[in-house]
This record gives structure tokens, C-alpha cells and sequence, in this order.
């Protein structure tokens, strides 16, 4: 147990000194959002009375994360010098179990820097003005739903690593897969950007897809490279 | 079939691999000495890579044992991997880390103590002490094989598993890996080596097989054969 958190921390420390070093992850993802956030904002104006109402902000907000956030968990196995990395990974003593926990925590650490820099942005554009505990409760229901989203979008992503058009597949498999999380995501942001308390619910709902998807990546992954191809 | 009598460190009894309809491997038994060089050679198709990924816990078996010293393949694949190191043509590390980095990485993964101290003295070793603080991705091909070379020293595993390991080098990279391999069977490691180069396989394997169409077409007994049987064989 000892050992393999050991074996963990150390794969998710190297993930980021690699981050450091390509900065692809993190740019890729945030040059997405601020892309899409400029297309937005001339889309759904800031001060038109569409782009006033709290779920609409909600939902544009949570599609950005749900575009951008699956840029980088596509890369958790795709960008890994053709499958090379996880070879070796695979390869050394270290359990499977151990090697999918250290890249969900690695590729959800990215995700969520570049949500929180986005919602910055977006708060800025869109003239969002929350509290200091509604920020809180913000930052703790972004948090709890990208852990969803990449323990979800990890463990589709290493199914599809290695097949044609994989990195296609992973968003026609994974998108439809969380809708749930997305609509409690949503209805809970609304609830913020709008000043009303949070529905705990949402927060449940959440956590409780969170749990789904990381027991169903546990039981997957060691199956999914059972018989590893490169690609 | 163990040379000497002793216990194999590698035993594969009747050993299949199916891709669906395809059969990669067909009824493959061999074994490995503890401490010896065994040699697997075949023309492209015959099933080497897949008996290779097989014995690394890549592949599971579709039928058959193995035994890698003493745990049994699937079940016990992980304290197999433990005592394996195996490796294929580059090294399996992220290309934009530096050779130094790349070989504290690896050495971390088989937990191998101060790491990085020894990180000069292996690029040393296999005459990269001049790069060692450049990306990999710099590196040419016969440079990534050398460099594959250092990982494999760092990890210092009981048995190493190679992959046309001299693919790429010129000769003073070839004489590089004959040295390693020398070195981990003098240090009481096995060495399992599969090439296409039959003069170096001769001369460095105590045993090997031909594979052909996924069975093994011919057996060389320890002291019992020459590169014009594997010749004949191929």
C-alpha cells in the first residue's frame, strides 16, 4: 500500500516536470477555452438579455470545460511518444491499479488549473460577481465535476488509445456518458451565478457520478491493457 | 530441457496466443537457464514479439504456463515484472526529458536508490556522458538504442528481456550492448535476447529456438550448435 502510493506521487511528479517541459496540456486547453470564450461573448453578449440568464451563463461555462477538459484527457495517453510511456509504465513493477490512479490525479490537477484560470475569465467577461463563500462552492462543484469528467475521460481514453480515429471515438463514447454530471454541474452553477444558496443535491448527485465513474475506471483499466498495443 | 539440470529461471510449456482466429504463437515450450543468454530468432511474422510481450506480462497467454522465476504468468504477472527488465528498441521514457532525467525516471519505476548519482556514471557507460543533459528527442536513432541500453542498467533487473537490441548501432554500439549483456550474466543474470543478427546471436546465446509460423522450428542445445546451424534453421 506503502509502495504504491509511492510508485503514485513519483509518476505524477515526473507527469509534471513533462508538463513543465511541453506545456502542450495546459496551452492547448486554455487557447481552446479563451477561443471559445471570445466566440461566446459576441455569440450570447454579456449584456443582451439571453446572455443574463444565470443557466445560460452555466451552460456555456460547462461546455468550455466539457470541450477544453477533454483536450487534456485525451493527451493523459495519447501524447505519450506513441504509446511508449505507457509501455514502460506497464512494463515496471508497479500495479495497474497505481499507474491509472497516478494519471487520473496528474491529468485532473491540469484540467482543473485551467478551469480555474477560465472561470476567471469567464467571470470577467460576463460580469460575474459572486461572494466569497458562493466562490467556494463554486470552486468545490468545478472541482468535483472534472473529477468525474477525467476519471471517466481517462478510462475511455486508454480504451481507445490505440484504435483508428481514437481520439474521435473518445468524445462520441464519453460525451454521452456525462450528461448526468454536467446537468447537476449546471443546474448547481446556476443556482450560484443566479445568488441563490447551492442545492447540496447537485453537490450529492455529483459526487456520487465521481464514485461511478472511478470504480468503473478501476475495474476497466486493468482490463483495457491486459493485452497492451502500442498503437 | 533446462541446461545443466538446473531449475529453468524461464519455463514455457505449450504456450498459445490467439487473435481472435489468428494464432500468433502455436505450442511454443521452451527453457531458460538462470544465468545463461537465450536466444529467440525468426523471419518477421514468426511470432518472436509476441513471445517477447508474453514473457514482459504485456500479453496474456491464450493457453499453456509460464513460469518466470518461480511466479506463474497471468496470475502472478506482477512479482514477474519485478524481477524483469524488458526492453524493446528506444528508450520507454518521455522524449522531452533529458537523458538524465530519463534514467532517473526509469531507475525511479523499478525503485532503485539514488538514482540520479548514478545517472552520469551509466551515460558514461554507454559513451553518452556528453549529452546526457539534452532532450531525447534530439537523440538519433543508434543514440535512443544506447540510451535504452543505460535504462536497462539502471533498472538492474534479474532477468533482462531485449528486442533487437543492436538494430541501428554502428560497431562500437553493438560492442556497447555485448558488454552489458556480459556484465548482467556476470553478475548471475539471465538474459533473454532476440535478434536477427545471427553471428552476434551465436556467439553471445548458450541456447536459443527458431520460431517459425508461431512453432518452434529448431532447438539449440547449450554447446551443441553454431551460427551455420541457425543459419540452416532461419
Amino acid at each position: 500500500m506503502k509502495s504504491a502510493f509511492r510508485d503514485c506521487l513519483r509518476i505524477v511528479y515526473w507527469d509534471f516536470i513533462r508538463e513543465m517541459k511541453r506545456k502542450d496540456t495546459i496551452v492547448a486547453m486554455l487557447l481552446f477555452s479563451f477561443v471559445c470564450l471570445v466566440i461566446f461573448s459576441l455569440a450570447v453578449p454579456p449584456d443582451s438579455a439571453t446572455g443574463a440568464v444565470p443557466r445560460v451563463r452555466a451552460g456555456l461555462l460547462w461546455v468550455l470545460y466539457l470541450l477544453a477538459g477533454t483536450i487534456g484527457i485525451d493527451r493523459a495517453f495519447r501524447g505519450d511518444g506513441g504509446g511508449k510511456v505507457l509501455e514502460g509504465l506497464l512494463l515496471a513493477p508497479i500495479a495497474r491499479l497505481t499507474v491509472f490512479h497516478a494519471r487520473l490525479i496528474s491529468t485532473f490537477c491540469f484540467v482543473l488549473a485551467m478551469e480555474m484560470i477560465v472561470l476567471g475569465a469567464f467571470c470577467l467577461v460576463y460580469t460575474v460577481a459572486l461572494a466569497a463563500s458562493q466562490a467556494l462552492w463554486l470552486a468545490a462543484l468545478i472541482a468535483a465535476a472534472s473529477f468525474g469528467h477525467v476519471a471517466a475521460g481517462i478510462t475511455v481514453s486508454a480504451m481507445t488509445r490505440a484504435m483508428p480515429g481514437g481520439d474521435v471515438l473518445l468524445r462520441i463514447l464519453l460525451f454521452p456518458l456525462l450528461i448526468p454530471l454536467f446537468w447537476a454541474a449546471v443546474d448547481g452553477t446556476q443556482d450560484l451565478f443566479a445568488g441563490i444558496e447551492v442545492d447540496r443535491r447537485g453537490i450529492a448527485i455529483v459526487i456520487a457520478f465521481d464514485a461511478i465513474y472511478l470504480a468503473a475506471g478501476q475495474l476497466l483499466f486493468p482490463a483495457v491493457v491486459k493485452d497492451y498495443d502500442p498503437g | 530441457m533446462s541446461a545443466g539440470g538446473a531449475d529453468p529461471i524461464i519455463a514455457v510449456r505449450d504456450l498459445w496466443k490467439r487473435y481472435g482466429e489468428r494464432e500468433a504463437l502455436r505450442g511454443v515450450s521452451f527453457d531458460a537457464a538462470a544465468g545463461s543468454c537465450f536466444g529467440v530468432f525468426g523471419a518477421n511474422g514468426a511470432g518472436k514479439s509476441t513471445l517477447l510481450r508474453v514473457l514482459a506480462t504485456l500479453i496474456e497467454p491464450s493457453a499453456g504456463t509460464v513460469r518466470i522465476a518461480g511466479a506463474a504468468l497471468p496470475a502472478e504477472a506482477a512479482a514477474v515484472r519485478a524481477r524483469i527488465g524488458a526492453l524493446f528498441d528506444a528508450p520507454m521514457v518521455p522524449r522531452d526529458f533529458t537523458l538524465e532525467e530519463g534514467l532517473t525516471y526509469y531507475a525511479g519505476l523499478y525503485r532503485r536508490r539514488a538514482p540520479r548519482a548514478r545517472a552520469e556514471e551509466l551515460a558514461e557507460r554507454v559513451g553518452l556522458g556528453w549529452r546526457i543533459r539534452d532532450p531525447l528527442r534530439t537523440f538519433s536513432r543508434g543514440m535512443l538504442q544506447r540510451a535504452a541500453l543505460a535504462c536497462a542498467l539502471a533498472a538492474e533487473p534479474e532477468i533482462l528481456i531485449r528486442d533487437e537490441p543492436f538494430t541501428a548501432l554502428a560497431r562500437a554500439g553493438c560492442r556497447l550492448v555485448e558488454e552489458a549483456i556480459g556484465a548482467q550474466r556476470a553478475r548471475g543474470g539471465t538474459v533473454l535476447l532476440v535478434t536477427h543478427e545471427t553471428e552476434r546471436g551465436a556467439r553471445l546465446c548458450d541456447e536459443a529456438i527458431v520460431l517459425r509460423a508461431g512453432r518452434v522450428h529448431w532447438r539449440g542445445e547449450r554447446g551443441a550448435w553454431s551460427e551455420r546451424d541457425l543459419i540452416g534453421a532461419l
